[in-house]
This record gives C-alpha cells, sequence and structure tokens, in this order.
C-alpha cells in the first residue's frame, strides 16, 4: 500500500514516541522540511484512518495547558508500512537520480 | 472565547458521534495552531468543516447505494404528505381527510414509517385518484408516490424514533394557513426543500433525491392540466427535477466508488 506524503509524515513523525495531534502536525513539518502542512480537518482524519487499520493507537485522554490532549503511538504494522514506503521511495529516488547522473554525464560529453 | 466559539461552531460540521469520541482534542489542536493569527484561525476552522463534511460523507457511503435510494423514496413519502396536507388544507375537503393525513405524516415523521405507508396507500385509494373514475393522466401522477410508498412498506429508514420530529408539523400548518390556495404555494415550498437538499448534496444526496422525485410528481400533474395554466409549472418541475437527479446521480455514483475519506 503507497502512502502520500501526509499520511507518511504524519506517521513518521511517531517513530520517536507517541505525541498527541498539534505536536503531530509539527513534526510532520519539519520533518518534510516545511512541505507537509497538517491542518486539524486533515490530521485527524488521517489519524481516523490510521486507527481503523491499526496503524497507530490511540491513548486516554489528558488535560494539558487547560486543552485536553490525547497521544497516538505507532504499532509495530505501522512501522513496518512506514519501512516499506521508506525503502520504496528510497528506491524510486535511486533509480532516477542514477538515470538522471548517467544521462547528463553523456550529455556532458 | 469568541476563538473557542469559532472552533465548536466547526466542529458542528461533523457527525454527532465523532464530536464527541475526539470534539474536545480537535477543538484543542485546532486553538494551538490557530494562536498564530488570526488567518490561521480561519484556515483550520474551515478545515475543520471540510473534514467533517468529509466525515458525514463517508458515514453516508458507508450505507450503501441502495440503502440511500431506498431512504429518498421514504423522505419523498414524506414531502408528499406534507403537501398532500397542506392542499387537503387549503382546498377545505372532508375533515377526516385532514385528520387521517396528519395521523399518517406524524406516524411517519417520528418513525412509524411501515405504518405512514400502509395508512398512505390506504388514504390514496380512499381519497385519492385511485378511490375514483379517473383517466389514465390522472392515475399517472400518483405514480411516483406509490413507488415511493412500496419502498417504504418494504424497507423504512433506520432510525430512532423520535417525537420531537413532529415539530414539522408546524411549518406545514403555517404555510396551510398562509397561503389560501395551495396549488399556487407547493412548488415554492418544494423549492425551498430542494435548496436544502442542494445545500446538503456534497455529504447526503438523499434530500434532493426525494426532492427530485416530488418535482417528477408535479410535473406528471401539470402535465395533466390544461394549458396555459399548467405549464408555468411544467416547465419549473421539469426544469427542477431534471436538473437535481442530474446533480444529485454525481455524489451517488461517487459514493459507489470511494466509500472512504
Amino acid at each position: 500500500m503507497e502512502l502520500r506524503p501526509p499520511s507518511y509524515f504524519a506517521l513518521a513523525a511517531l517513530i520517536d514516541g507517541p505525541l498527541h495531534g498539534y505536536a503531530i502536525a509539527r513534526r510532520a513539518r519539519e520533518l518534510s522540511g516545511g512541505r507537509v502542512r497538517l491542518s486539524t480537518g486533515t490530521l485527524y482524519a488521517l489519524l481516523e484512518r490510521a486507527l481503523s487499520e491499526s496503524l497507530v493507537i490511540a491513548g486516554e485522554p489528558y488535560l494539558q495547558g487547560g486543552r485536553q490532549r490525547r497521544d497516538y503511538t505507532l504499532t509495530p504494522a505501522g512501522r513496518a508500512l512506514l519501512a516499506d514506503e521508506a525503502a520504496r521511495l528510497e528506491h524510486a529516488a535511486k533509480a532516477v537520480s542514477g538515470r538522471l547522473r548517467a544521462t547528463s554525464d553523456a550529455v556532458l560529453t | 472565547m469568541i476563538r473557542e466559539r469559532i472552533g465548536q461552531a466547526a466542529l458542528r460540521a461533523y457527525p454527532p458521534a465523532v464530536r464527541q469520541a475526539r470534539g474536545l482534542e480537535m477543538l484543542g489542536m485546532l486553538l494551538d495552531a490557530g494562536e498564530q493569527s488570526n488567518l490561521a484561525l480561519v484556515r483550520e476552522s474551515g478545515s475543520l468543516v471540510l473534514g467533517g463534511l468529509r466525515e458525514r460523507r463517508s458515514l453516508t457511503a458507508r450505507a450503501g447505494r441502495r440503502r440511500l435510494v431506498a431512504d429518498a423514496c421514504c423522505q419523498a413519502v414524506i414531502i408528499f404528505l406534507m403537501l398532500w396536507l397542506v392542499s387537503a388544507l387549503n382546498t377545505q375537503q372532508l375533515l377526516v381527510q385532514e385528520v387521517v393525513l396528519a395521523g399518517i405524516l406524524a406516524c411517519a415523521l417520528i418513525g412509524y414509517e411501515r405504518i405512514a405507508a400502509l395508512g398512505g396507500l390506504a388514504a390514496l385509494i380512499a381519497f385519492g385518484p385511485l378511490g375514483q373514475h379517473s383517466q389514465l393522466v390522472e392515475l399517472a401522477r400518483v405514480l411516483v408516490p406509490i413507488a415511493c410508498l412500496l419502498v417504504m412498506v418494504r424497507a423504512p429508514q433506520r432510525r430512532p424514533r423520535d417525537p420531537r420530529q413532529l415539530l414539522w408539523l408546524l411549518p406545514v400548518c403555517a404555510f396551510a394557513a398562509l397561503h389560501d390556495h395551495a396549488y399556487v404555494g407547493l412548488p415554492e415550498v418544494l423549492a425551498v426543500m430542494s435548496a436544502g437538499g442542494l445545500l446538503r448534496l456534497f455529504h447526503d444526496p438523499r434530500l434532493a433525491i426525494a426532492c427530485s422525485l416530488v418535482w417528477t410528481t408535479l410535473l406528471l400533474a401539470a402535465a395533466g392540466r390544461p394549458a396555459p395554466a399548467g405549464l408555468g409549472l411544467l416547465d419549473v418541475a421539469a426544469v427542477a427535477a431534471g436538473l437535481l437527479l442530474t446533480i444529485s446521480a454525481g455524489p451517488l455514483w461517487m459514493m459507489r466508488h470511494r466509500t472512504t475519506p
């Protein structure tokens, strides 16, 4: 199963440990170099889907700074999916950059 | 405080079950993300509204196309009954007819749909063109209501019984009191309902389909009238039914292909 960039970076945000919604959005933005900006509606739709596919699990709600939070944790299935996707992207990037290098050398010579 | 109210208003786009499960958490994130600027708050609120509509759409799609079409027929029956009652009240027909129609409509509104559908069929036989020596064109205009009533008997909507739905009788009675001739006002009422159906079209095409079924019936009724009396209504009904059917077919078709957000 291929992951779209928002799902990929939202799941990747949880690699280092459980995070709550806003922290996931911030971490995903950092990891993607500012390219992925997860809004509240988008993030919760992704989380809902990830929960239904058992890619993440939700913790108990708690209060922090007067706001309700809930931490999400990556499951082994989520980690495996992320690893597969990272490998796929790496392979695709290598294949394309290899061809680009080869053809640019040919063009220069 | 105002920011929180804006967030809560945006959250209303989500189905109640989602609001109950994650509403406060989502509101917390919205307020965090919207702290930077007013623009960020507006953007986050907009995203929440879109997310909520997508969630509702996904919930509707899970019912399946057949169920959605059956629900639309049941909603069409309720609209038929409302318009029929308004018409009966305005044309001052037999009191017994008005009482019977009000009773059937009340059953349908509360959620006793099978009883209401059987009552509706009986009322059509007793008071409608089925009970008289009518011409074929007269009978043609009850074809759609009969089909919808039969669907309602076979597959009523799956919804909890709710006596509060009886409040819908108030606008029906108010409308009947305001108009002294029912036939003039019915398309306007239906147009208002159709506008509501179009507004809900993104996440729920049922009301739009129901309205198009009622418009089709008005079209058949107008076709049976001599010109020019029926001509204006015929045109309006034809355009509205065609437009609504075409527009609502799109979301219904997409719901078949994309059942997840």
